[in-house]
């Protein structure tokens, strides 16, 4: 989950940052370079029950859309084409400014509405040297160990994309030290209402830290995210507050040649802000205003492999949970899983197409359950320039 | 062919079957016993170069890091690229020297010499433009690298 509500002051700031920075270059050599690119994609998805008519939950495995309770019309959307998950990324680098090299990207898809083709903003940062400032993925999530799936993201992966002020150290050779200061929300369940109320918060900022080793086998890291919960609605009195921890060990073990595997181990009580997209709450709050954080877990395996160098498969499994409280309410999800298959055709590096199948699984806290399969077919068209 | 890319966890075994292979043949074997090893580790090369190549290559379709991390992904590979390149073109060296020891009429010689020095410069040139970022440049040079291993590999293997 991420903001987009500043989306349009972030930009002007960021290309106001980067523009004065480069200013300041010495010679009329440093030019600025610009390059832009990203992919198309269509996606022609079937399956065997439908979220309902342009959701997203029809577009991608969206959990907290993934029908429990029995739908008169289910059965009358399961078949849907879409080209929301293509990309369009710009890029302006300047490797000699008096700042050392500076970067400014933003990219962007389709998915901001089910129903439309906005833009939504999906990175728009900029980095000067070891500096990050923009929005980006959370300093939570090692990027490398999320799964290479189409139709959507594997429960137990963190997808976080977020305002953030990151700075990366160097420590040795191969080892590197991420901390981040990063947008506050919380995602409160308040007692009597009937789903999450997210609250967008000044401060404190959640700290964000990863410690990455990157060897030549791929990659491993530890990572932990501190954030205070706190209710700041005034429905409620008196307001209550608790700090919250979650921590990830992730990783990307290359196994031979292309194959390589993935896995993601995630815990803690402020983990549901970057778990499956939005299906948990990270507390539950009572009538009386005492707020009781929710624990959670999530894990992602994912094996890919290439039966040649043109031709991949990822196999991956993932579960994701959170300890729901007496007073949370039966509607909550509890548990959810997710399975994935997909054989990909890439005879270059410009197109591909792929089918991929998906299972998945949501469990309410009042134990009614509701599952869904799909079959997806993909084509992907890469493009950039220069 | 001992072009082809060669998996990693083979490659001892493929190293020690080459060696007993050599020791264990009728025909009769070159003088010079160390350099004939060292040649033969030169297709073992082109073949982790083969896969260094791949692993650049995949990174096109890539769905989750940022152009950013994209590039350090890209950095890693055409340094490894670049190490092995330069192995590859020392390699080489070693190669040219089994000319003294092969028993070549004087074209032949001339042509064995001529493939041996353009397989050193196309490792040497390949090194360069790893090393400068040139990654779009790599693959081709890698098609005429692997060309000039077959055209040595089909006129001279069994000497």
């Amino acid at each position: 989950m991420h903001r987009t509500a500043s989306t349009p002051r972030l930009l002007l700031a960021l290309i106001l940052l980067f523009s004065g920075s480069s200013a300041l270059s010495a010679t009329a050599a440093d030019t600025p370079l610009f390059s832009s690119g990203g992919f198309l994609k269509v996606h022609g998805l079937l399956g065997d029950i439908s979220a309902g008519r342009d959701l997203r939950g029809d577009q991608e495995l969206f959990i907290p859309q993934l029908p429990v309770a029995a739908r008169p019309d289910a059965d009358d959307q399961r078949t849907h084409v879409h080209a929301r998950a293509s990309r369009l990324w710009l890029r302006l680098q300047h490797d000699d400014s008096r700042f050392g090299s500076l970067e400014l990207f933003a990219e962007a898809d389709w998915f901001k509405e089910s129903d439309g083709y906005s833009p939504r903003l999906r990175h728009a940062y900029l980095k000067a040297g070891r500096l990050l400032v923009g929005q980006s993925w959370s300093t939570f999530i090692n990027t490398q160990a999320l799964a290479d799936i189409d139709a959507g993201i594997a429960v137990g992966n963190s997808v976080t994309r977020l305002h953030l002020l990151r700075w990366s150290q160097p420590l040795r050779d191969g080892l590197q030290l991420h901390v981040a200061l990063e947008d506050p929300v919380n995602r409160l369940y308040f007692s009597g209402n009937s789903g999450i109320t997210v609250i967008e918060r000044e401060r404190p900022y959640d700290i964000a830290v990863r410690l990455e080793a990157l060897p030549d086998w791929g990659s491993l890291s530890l990572s932990g995210v501190w954030r205070e919960l706190s209710v700041t609605s005034d429905r409620v009195r008196p307001a209550d507050s608790r700090s919250a921890l979650a921590f990830s060990l992730a990783g990307r073990i290359d196994t031979g040649a292309l194959d390589n595997l993935r896995f993601m181990l995630n815990y803690g009580d402020g983990l549901a802000r970057h778990s499956t997209l939005g299906a948990f709450a990270d507390a539950v709050v009572a009538a009386d205003g005492s707020l009781d954080a929710n624990t959670g877990y999530s894990t992602l395996l994912a094996y890919q492999h290439y039966w040649a160098p043109q031709w991949r498969s990822t196999l991956a499994v993932s579960t994701a949970r959170s300890e729901l409280p007496a007073s949370a309410a039966g509607g909550l999800t509890r548990n959810t899983s997710s399975g994935h298959l997909n054989l990909v055709w890439a005879p270059n590096q410009r197109w591909s197409l792929g089918v991929e199948y998906l299972h998945g699984w949501r469990e309410l806290k009042q134990a009614a359950d509701g599952e869904l399969q799909r079959l997806q077919l993909t084509w992907r068209l890469n493009f950039q320039m220069p | 062919m001992l072009c082809r890319p060669v998996p990693a966890k083979r490659r001892c075994g493929l190293l020690t079957l080459l060696l007993l292979a050599g020791c264990a043949t009728e025909t009769p074997l070159p003088t010079a016993q160390a350099p004939l090893r060292d040649e033969r580790l030169h297709a073992l090369m082109v073949g982790e170069l083969d896969q260094e190549l791949a692993r650049l290559d995949v990174l096109a379709f890539d769905l989750h890091l940022t152009q950013t991390e994209l590039d350090v992904m890209r950095q890693r590979r055409a340094a490894a690229i670049a190490v092995n390149a330069a192995q590859l073109r020392d390699s080489a060296a070693e190669v040219l020297a089994l000319q003294t020891t092969l028993d070549l009429a004087a074209d032949e010689a001339s042509r064995f010499d001529s493939l041996a020095r353009q397989l050193q410069d196309k490792a040497a040139t390949l090194e360069q433009l790893a090393s400068a970022g040139r990654l779009q440049e790599l693959s081709p040079l890698m098609r005429e690298l692997r060309a000039t291993c077959n055209s040595c590999h089909s006129l001279y293997r069994e000497r």
